[in-house]
């Protein structure tokens, strides 16, 4: 049980229940369903009518209805799920303190109400947490002298929104109209109507809609607004072509305090109305005389998604099957993207009394191609990723800058939508299933039903972009998502077996799962190498945000450094593959020696964040990190366990200066066994109309670097200028520079550096 | 006094609570607005198993309708959380002043509103954040730009500047994804 209402007395008792996990041997669906007796033998606690309702927008309840108002207490009994129900009836001493003090007794309507020949009773239709329309009323009938609106009502600290039919005169005549409207309301219930209660009007029996979706306080005063308000109500009503009327009517009018407003919903509503070309001209209308407005970019949004939806080949916009299949009809036509950026990049030290080193000096292009062809029955797409750096150093007197290629997808995917078979193969990636990131190889997929997805992969991993296809390992493993479950779980579960030249490499089993609440979520995913006989990695990440906006995070992270395969025998050993260092080892020794140089990595994390304000937000983190140590094993040395931990606390302000900015001013301090580390970081970021962005940014770093006893100061600024000269062409220059100084007992050394990186991009 | 008992046994209403929610509403008393969103919001993440196992940048996207007085505008919230970076530094919103999220191909250039709820008109964040250090980041879009989203079968969040990054979808998210239906369906505008 949550809580029940009223509390005390009252002329009806509502229990607010939650479900347990427990079905007992009875059907999970009996909480979702609805039903009402009337109890015998109950006439002495003036007990009427059970109802219980398992379809309540609230969640479940159960409503003792009295003859009268009685005085009552209600216990739960947690262990065997019982509540119960003391009644008494009251005297008439009891009803006049409730007449005369209600906030003892009561939080909402159930007070003891003396008699009146006003109606009052009403059909409570359905309950929203967002303002009712009426759309949401349907076609029911509204005889005369009634009427459809809506009252607020709080429960369980949540506002809920109650669609209400009324009113009538007695309960009799209230059944007959919730049986009438059952179908389209099956969890329509009878409540009295509260006499104090606010009410906003939507559906009148003269079939008038008088549609007043905004609060009370929202009443027009001027013609237009009343135009407006009449035009918005017949939008959201469906009757865009009178909508398109008044909007036009509104832009004709010489006061034009509306007129901004107007264009866009006249574009709006043209669009609706399946007028594209006019929506498509009066968008560009509102951009052309009103650049600078509020709803400058949403319009360019709408004009952007207009424009694409009516391309020959666009994808389906809408989710309605007739259309995507009248859609899929026409478009048989390849549809191409790409995407292509350059960069330089280039980094100088400037050490005491030396000339300038260069580190880098490079030009990283990147081009990305999309290819896309829906059918009728098969969907086709494929990708190519493509990356290359051209390092304009001479190789020869630089160890680390060289030229190189990088592929990061390089894949063809078909997708029946018939059967629910897709299939891809290439270089790809997947992070669930056991499947370690990227990977060249033939993933299977099959959407067994809405909930159920079935997997298959198979195929080499490629941990680097840069490299080549891996000749040595080669992994197949299948997985299983179900879910949603219970709302918002879903679940997944995988075996996943790996081999190197002939070797096992790992061989898993493992799960996940994702929740989200409406306050908390939960992430959890577990890898379990059956062939090591031990946890290769587990995650879990939680938070949770409590009434007070006090929002708590958590997460507890363990894995294996690198992640635990025989494949890590090779770490440290003078041969060039696996293969070599298989002639040497048998296959124990390496899945002993692949055990010996994986270290196990174990990090957790604790987080507070906390909204001061609307605009200044404060957050707060702690965490500690071990690396345990490795043993001396086939000529290799172990590695010492080391151990770090952190404090950090930042406050986010925003909108300080104009609307869109945000400045971060943070503090960390971190402790490792080889240091201390005391940091100071800002950072702030300002828009410059709609085409420009600055960020700027100071970090100060003192360290005491306690293996040579000495201390370093690093002070770095840095700029971030951002322009977008379109949707598809922007720029951005990020330079900084840095200031070292180290002093110890016996030196000090005072060093700077600095980059630069610019560079474009453009989407065609 | 006399006393009456009626003993309600509730035989497990177990499990059972399959409340077909998968949006949820709220006032913001701060502001006076209301807010809708799925209850689940959608993950991507990027690859980052180069650096560490397991390692990945992680954004989580969840829809929102705020209405102000019948006005409704709609955001897309990105809840971005960089594995790999300090959490003091603001560097993890590189890259998201704008973005571009690819629908089924189909290019959708988004612009940062704000990078928190004041942004929207709200008091505070509708969506919980994946960690503390995480950064928000609220983007205008259309409805149809969700629906076209919702539709997509194949969707991915491409970051611009010097380090463009490509989150991918998680697999298999289907919560998400009848949230974001549910909260398309739900939508007056």
């Amino acid at each position: 049980m949550l809580h029940s209402e009223p509390t005390g007395q009252g002329d009806r008792l509502r229990i607010f229940l939650e479900p347990t996990s427990i079905c007992d041997g009875v059907s999970p669906l009996i909480v979702n369903s609805s039903s009402r007796i009337r109890p015998s033998n109950a006439d002495d606690a003036r007990l009427t009518e059970l109802e219980y309702d398992g379809e309540s927008a609230g969640g479940p309840v159960l409503t003792l209805v009295f003859s009268e108002s009685v005085r009552f207490t209600v216990e739960a009994q947690e262990a065997d799920f019982n509540i119960i129900v003391h009644v008494r009836r009251s005297t008439s001493a009891d009803l006049a303190v409730a007449t005369k003090q209600p906030a003892e007794f009561v939080e909402h309507r159930q007070v003891a109400r003396p008699q009146t020949d006003a109606p009052d009773y009403v059909v409570n239709l359905a309950s929203f947490q967002r303002v009712p329309t009426v759309a949401d009323v349907g076609d029911i009938e509204i005889k005369d002298g009634q009427r459809v609106f809506y009252s607020e009502a709080l429960v369980n600290r949540a506002l809920w929104y109650r669609l209400r039919l009324g009113t009538f005169d007695d309960a009799a005549l209230a059944k007959q109209a919730l049986d009438a409207v059952a179908k389209q309301f099956p969890g329509a219930w009878i409540d009295r109507l509260e006499s104090d209660a606010s009410e906003t009007l939507l559906v009148s029996s003269s079939q008038t809609k008088v549609q007043a979706e905004a609060p009370k306080l929202d009443i027009p005063d001027s013609k237009v607004d009343v135009l407006m308000e009449d035009a918005r109500r017949t939008l959201i009503a469906g009757d865009t072509s009178r909508a398109i009327q008044i909007y036009t009517k509104v832009l004709q009018q010489p006061d034009g305090s509306r007129h901004v407003d107007a264009q866009e919903y006249l574009a709006l509503a043209r669009e609706k109305n399946g007028q594209l070309a006019h929506a498509k001209a009066e968008y560009q209308r509102y951009l052309s005389l009103y650049p600078e407005a509020e709803g400058a970019a949403r319009v360019s949004q709408r004009l952007a998604a207009l424009l694409a939806s009516t391309r020959p080949a666009n994808p389906e916009v809408g989710v309605d099957k007739q259309q995507s299949n009248a859609r899929r009809a026409s478009q048989s036509e390849w549809r191409i993207q790409t995407y292509f950026s350059q960069y330089y990049r280039r980094d100088v030290n400037q050490p005491d009394e030396r000339d300038d080193i260069v580190s880098q000096s490079a030009l990283y292009s990147d081009v990305n191609f999309d290819a896309r062809r829906r059918g009728d029955r098969l969907d086709f797409s494929s990708r190519i990723s493509l990356g290359y750096r051209n390092d304009f150093l001479d190789t020869r007197s630089s160890t680390n800058s060289n030229n190189s290629t990088r592929i990061s997808y390089a894949y063809a995917d078909l997708a029946d939508t018939a059967t629910g078979l897709r299939g891809r193969i290439g270089r790809q990636s997947q992070n669930t299933g056991g499947v370690l990131g990227r990977f060249d190889g033939l993933m299977l997929g099959y959407q067994f039903s809405e909930k159920l997805l079935l997997n298959s992969v198979f195929g080499k991993p490629a941990y680097s972009s840069s490299g080549g296809i891996d000749s040595e390992r080669t992994f197949y493993g299948v997985s299983a998502n179900y879910g949603p479950i219970v709302d918002a779980i879903d679940l997944g579960l995988f075996y996943i077996q790996q081999d190197i030249k002939g070797i096992r490499d790992r061989q898993a089993v493992g799960g996940e799962f994702r929740y989200f609440g409406p306050r908390q979520s939960l992430w959890g995913i577990v890898d379990y190498d059956l062939h090591f006989g031990e946890l290769a990695s587990a995650f879990l990440q939680g938070s949770w945000r409590f009434d007070s906006r006090l929002a708590l995070h958590a997460m507890a992270n363990r894995r294996g450094s690198p992640f635990l395969s025989t494949g890590n025998a090779i770490i440290g050993q003078p041969v060039t593959s696996f293969a070599e260092l298989a002639e040497i080892f048998s296959d124990d020794e390496l899945t002993e020696l692949g055990r010996d140089r994986t270290a196990s990595s174990t990090n957790y994390s604790l987080g507070i964040s906390y909204p001061l304000t609307p605009n200044f937000q404060f957050n707060a983190d702690a965490g500690r990190s071990t690396i345990e140590a490795t043993p001396d094993s086939g000529g290799i040395f172990g590695v010492p366990a080391s151990e770090y931990d952190y404090y950090s606390g930042s406050l986010l302000m925003s909108s300080l200066i104009k609307e869109g900015d945000v400045s971060i001013v943070g503090v960390r301090y971190s402790n490792s066994s080889t240091s201390k580390v005391t940091s100071f970081n800002i950072d702030s970021r300002y828009p410059l109309g709609r085409s420009w962005r600055i960020n700027a940014r100071l970090r100060v770093d003192h360290r005491q670097i306690t293996s040579n006893d000495s201390e370093q100061w690093l002070i770095t600024p840095g700029i971030r200028i951002f322009y977008r000269r379109s949707q598809k062409f922007r720029i951005e220059l990020e330079a900084g520079k840095l200031f070292s100084q180290q002093e110890s007992t016996v030196s000090s050394q005072d060093r700077e550096s600095y980059f630069i990186n610019v560079g474009y991009q453009v989407f065609f | 006094m006399k006393y009456i008992i009626v003993a309600v046994v509730l035989v497990s209403l177990g499990s059972c609570g399959a409340s077909s929610e998968r949006i949820s509403g709220k006032l913001d008393v701060g502001t006076g607005v209301t807010i809708t969103y799925s209850r689940t919001p959608m993950v991507f993440y990027v690859d980052k198993s180069g650096q560490a196992a397991y390692a990945r940048n992680v954004l989580y996207v969840g829809p929102l309708e705020v209405n102000r007085m019948g006005r409704f505008r709609y955001y897309l919230w990105l809840g971005i959380w960089n594995t790999l970076q300090d959490p003091i530094s603001g560097k993890s919103r590189d890259g998201f002043e704008s973005i571009v999220i690819y629908a089924d191909g189909e290019p959708l250039p988004l612009e940062v509103s704000g990078w928190s709820p004041d942004s929207i008109g709200a008091s505070e964040d509708v969506y919980i954040r994946p960690v503390s250090s995480a950064a928000d980041a609220y983007y205008e879009v259309t409805i149809d730009q969700l629906r076209l989203i919702a539709a997509s079968s194949d969707v991915r969040i491409q970051t611009t500047g010097i380090r463009p990054q490509v989150y991918e979808p998680w697999d298999a998210q289907q919560s998400a994804r009848l949230g974001l239906k549910a909260f398309l369906e739900e939508s007056v505008y």
